[in-house]
């Protein structure tokens, strides 16, 4: 995502999403970029020998550990995890197949209104003027080199010239990294308007609860640029109509299930200890339930902010409150869920060590 | 010699009041010439049939071919021949044929191994992150990475579901821009065509320029 970024000559604006870019083509303010899919593949770094190797390596995971249950042998815990790891990549993978690997120049989509390019390729070449845009798209820089650029005006009204440009995005995509470097006046911000105990709270407890949970929601809603000048948010995606919506959380209802139900196959398996046991039990429920709750509460909170009763209001900070510790919570069964295997590799079953030999199933004279 | 065998063997034997951990079907696979059975490894002895030891006889001399070729003709009717056992030494470079059997052994470090390759495969080979700024250094762009994989480990159908947005996002857009972009495609054709003269006169003088666009 952020493929596209809009240049006025040599000079780079900002990164497009697909409304801006279809207002702006609207308004005649540039064409419509060309781009055939070969071109985009083209940009990835990843080729067919790396895609392979995944595949090929989660598949045969896949396999062996269904042969290794089909035998009876002990499947270890750190195995099932990998398993559910596995079955989850391939539709990751699936979904992503299309989209090109670390893309890391974006496509420069160029502003065709810049009146003295116009006069100068207009008159002396003799090109007329519903034809600019081919001689632009290489010329244009040639000429931009000595003059400043101009003549940029659409509806987000960039900053006149690159240097400002830098300063503004500077502003926003870093703060969150002044906040640290800073703490004490950003501290002291707080406690002035948040009285002592208020503002200690909101520097320590909620504001890192808040930075680590925002991705959570970025990567359920996140569908703007959040300020952002020149690139996209690390989560975002562009907006869905509702048919596709339904059928994003449809996909994620039954991954939900399958992920929880996988580490669920471990229920009966050898673990050193039984409160290692009953850990890994109550936690791989608690994957495969505490998902549907958030959903369900999710659905409480009110979306418009502006007109809510006080009772609506209520309503919504406990359910917002209610999401959060289910949401450490989930965060907490995920990380025992990935250390109770590792840990239980120091007393494995001695069936654990029996591998299958692969080489009995081909077919062969002996 | 036999009182030997006899002592090594009785070392090696696991507890016979011990349940088995799988009635292996009174198949054996080492038959006669192998004492260690595959089934209860006995990790203190280097294993028997080890490729080093192929590798050695068959690259020490011409004159060991002789013997691998008789090996081999052994491995491969190792099912009918019934002889005396043969004790492998340690350190011996002895290849003591063994039939192939469905049950091998492995130990902890391949079964670690095994999964963090995956893993590894899983979530960091296929993270797919969006486009950086220009500015952005190659720290931040492996930093955003790493988050990307941490969530993923943390949370992966949460990330399922934004890559599920992503794709179904870029669906519609396709979708909704494919005449789009084929029409622009034979627009700028026609253009071309009624302006090849011209064209052709700008191609010299402006040499970069050519049909790439109408390409």
């Amino acid at each position: 995502m952020g493929g596209f970024e809009l240049h006025d000559g040599d000079t780079r604006l900002r990164t497009l999403d697909i409304v801006e870019l279809e207002t702006l083509e609207r308004e005649g303010k540039i064409d419509w970029p060309s781009i055939s899919q070969n071109q985009i593949d083209d940009k990835s770094k990843a080729d067919f020998l790396t895609k392979a190797f995944v595949v090929v390596q989660a598949m045969w995971f896949v396999v062996g550990c269904i042969g290794r249950a089909a035998n009876e042998i002990t499947v270890t815990e750190l195995e099932i995890v990998t398993l559910a790891f596995s079955v989850l990549n391939a539709v990751v993978y699936w979904l992503w197949w299309d989209k090109p690997m670390d893309v890391r120049c974006p496509i420069p989509v160029y502003l065709k209104s810049s009146p003295k390019t116009l006069e100068c390729f207009g008159k002396d070449n003799g090109i007329s003027s519903s034809f600019p845009h081919d001689l632009q798209w290489t010329q244009q820089p040639a000429l931009t080199r000595t003059s400043s650029p101009s003549g940029a005006q659409t509806n987000r009204e960039p900053k006149g010239t690159p240097a400002h440009f830098l300063q503004s995005t500077d502003a926003t995509s870093t703060s969150t990294d002044d906040i640290y470097d800073n703490l004490w006046p950003f501290t002291s911000r707080q406690i002035a308007k948040r009285g002592v105990p208020g503002g200690l709270f909101y520097v320590f407890i909620y504001y890192p609860i808040s930075v680590l949970l925002q991705p959570f929601d970025d990567m359920f809603n996140l569908t703007n640029f959040r300020g952002m000048e020149d690139r996209v948010p690390t989560f975002y995606a562009p907006a869905l109509q509702s048919s596709s919506d339904s059928v994003v959380l449809l996909l994620g209802l039954t991954i939900i299930p399958i992920f929880g139900g996988i580490h669920c196959l471990a229920w009966r398996s050898h673990f050193p200890s039984v409160y290692e046991r009953w850990l890994w039990r109550s936690n791989s429920l608690a994957i495969c339930v505490m998902p549907f709750s958030m959903i369900l509460i999710g659905t409480f909170i009110h979306d418009d902010k502006s007109d809510r009763s006080i009772w609506q209001k209520c309503v919504d900070q406990a359910c917002e409150v209610v999401l959060i510790a289910q949401i450490i919570l989930y965060i907490f069964s995920r990380i025992c869920l990935l250390v109770l295997p590792l840990i239980a590799l120091r007393n494995l079953p001695p069936s654990a060590y029996i591998a299958l030999n692969w080489i009995f199933f081909i077919p062969h004279v002996s | 010699m036999d009182v030997g065998l006899v002592e090594l063997e009785a070392a090696s034997m696991p507890d016979l009041e011990a349940p088995l951990p799988r009635d292996y079907g009174g198949r054996s696979g080492c038959q006669t010439f192998c004492l260690q059975t595959p089934y209860f490894p006995d990790y203190s002895q280097p294993r028997s049939c080890s490729s080093p030891a192929i590798r050695t006889l068959v690259f020490k001399s011409a004159k060991n071919m002789s013997i691998l070729i008789t090996l081999s003709i052994l491995a491969y009717q190792s099912r009918s021949i019934s002889a005396l056992p043969v004790v492998p030494w340690p350190g011996s470079t002895l290849v003591v044929p063994r039939a192939v059997d469905i049950f091998d052994n492995r130990t902890l470090l391949q079964i670690i191994w095994n999964c963090f390759a995956t893993i590894f495969a899983c979530t960091w080979i296929a993270v797919h992150p969006n486009i950086p700024a220009e500015k952005d250094t190659q720290w931040q762009v492996l930093g955003r990475r790493f988050a990307i994989m941490g969530y993923l480990l943390l949370a992966p159908e949460m990330v399922i579901l934004w890559a599920a947005r992503q794709h179904f996002g870029a669906k519609e857009i396709s979708q909704k821009y494919k005449g789009v972009f084929i029409a622009s495609i034979f627009h700028s054709l026609t253009l071309t065509n009624r302006h090849r003269a011209r064209m052709d006169e700008n191609a010299r003088l402006f040499p970069h320029h050519g049909w790439i666009r109408a390409a």
